[in-house]
């Protein structure tokens, strides 16, 4: 899978210092207000400049920087909770599994299934295949967000389609292979 | 096998050979990992300690009507409080508490 990605942060250091250096990780620590929304990782907008700079515009106070750069993943690397459904019936079979044991309740949240299935995955060595993702893609469909747009299928109905979706990939760890092309876009 | 079928098989592998309360332990590290912070009454008794006043909480009532403030409110109480705000001036010696929300939120954010 390839595509491209919007990396959104601060401006601290200058364009160089962001090229040489971003993305920057997001952690998951709750008490500091910090919850990534695919768990703890490097993200991006899916191919979204216009989102990257409203974020940078709102929570960056118009200080950032956006970093560009070209996503690639193997086979079997991305989890892909947008356009797979084969990932996605993947994801909720995992789910289920740790639902019929009973360790999780069916609240829990997306976030927190993927922290406990990497953390199972490095704790044990022998379990290489548990959850060896290298990234994961996810919409989120709140309509609260920016320039959202809703098209009808038809007029007579309320069903609808976002043509603006908000895609977002969240990579475990900075890979050089999985950044290709970087540049700043100011 | 497909890597998803493998994984699936990896982690009822896992589940069963593993005991209940190993997994159970693991699942509330994460659980503190995320929510291991100080509870809201603590973040409260520290927020009364830091401005070193009793009513604190006085300033609650004129903002829980409006979202904005409940949204400050709720983000000052969620986040540690960084020292620098300890030495905030308290809220009664601002002109106005959406003043001293603003500020607190973009302080303690």
């Amino acid at each position: 899978m390839q595509t491209v990605g919007h990396h959104t942060c601060k401006r601290d250091g200058g364009p160089e210092f962001v090229l040489a250096n971003a993305p920057f990780i997001a952690e998951y620590k709750e008490a500091e207000g910090k919850l990534p929304f695919l768990g703890e990782g490097y993200y991006f907008w899916d191919d979204n400049l216009d989102l990257a700079h409203h974020w940078g515009r709102v929570h960056y106070r118009n200080k950032y920087l956006i970093l560009e750069a070209d996503l690639q993943f193997d086979e079997g690397e991305l989890l892909d909770l947008v356009g797979s459904r084969r990932d996605m019936r993947y994801f909720q079979e995992l789910r289920n599994e740790l639902l019929a044991r009973g360790f999780i309740q069916g609240d829990w949240e997306i976030s927190k299934m993927v922290e406990l299935l990497r953390k199972l995955q490095q704790g044990s060595p022998s379990q290489g295949h548990l959850f060896p993702f290298l990234a994961i893609r996810a919409v989120d469909h709140s309509m609260a967000g920016h320039n959202q747009i809703p098209a009808k299928f038809v007029s007579e109905r309320d069903n609808f389609v976002l043509v603006n979706p908000r895609i977002i990939v969240c990579m475990f760890e900075k890979k050089e292979r999985n950044l290709c092309l970087k540049r700043i876009v100011e | 096998m497909s890597h998803l079928e493998k994984s699936l098989e990896a982690l009822r592998g896992y589940l069963d050979a593993t005991p209940r309360a190993e997994v159970a332990a693991l699942i509330a590290k994460i659980d503190q990992q995320a929510f291991g912070g100080p509870t809201v009454n603590q973040y409260l008794t520290q927020l009364n300690d830091a401005l070193r006043m009793d009513s604190w909480l006085d300033c609650w009532p004129a903002v829980a009507g409006r979202p904005e403030g409940n949204w400050g409110f709720q983000k000052l109480i969620k986040v540690k409080i960084p020292s620098d705000i300890v030495a905030y001036p308290s809220p009664s010696r601002l002109e106005n508490e959406e003043d001293f929300l603003e500020t607190s939120v973009c302080e303690a954010a």
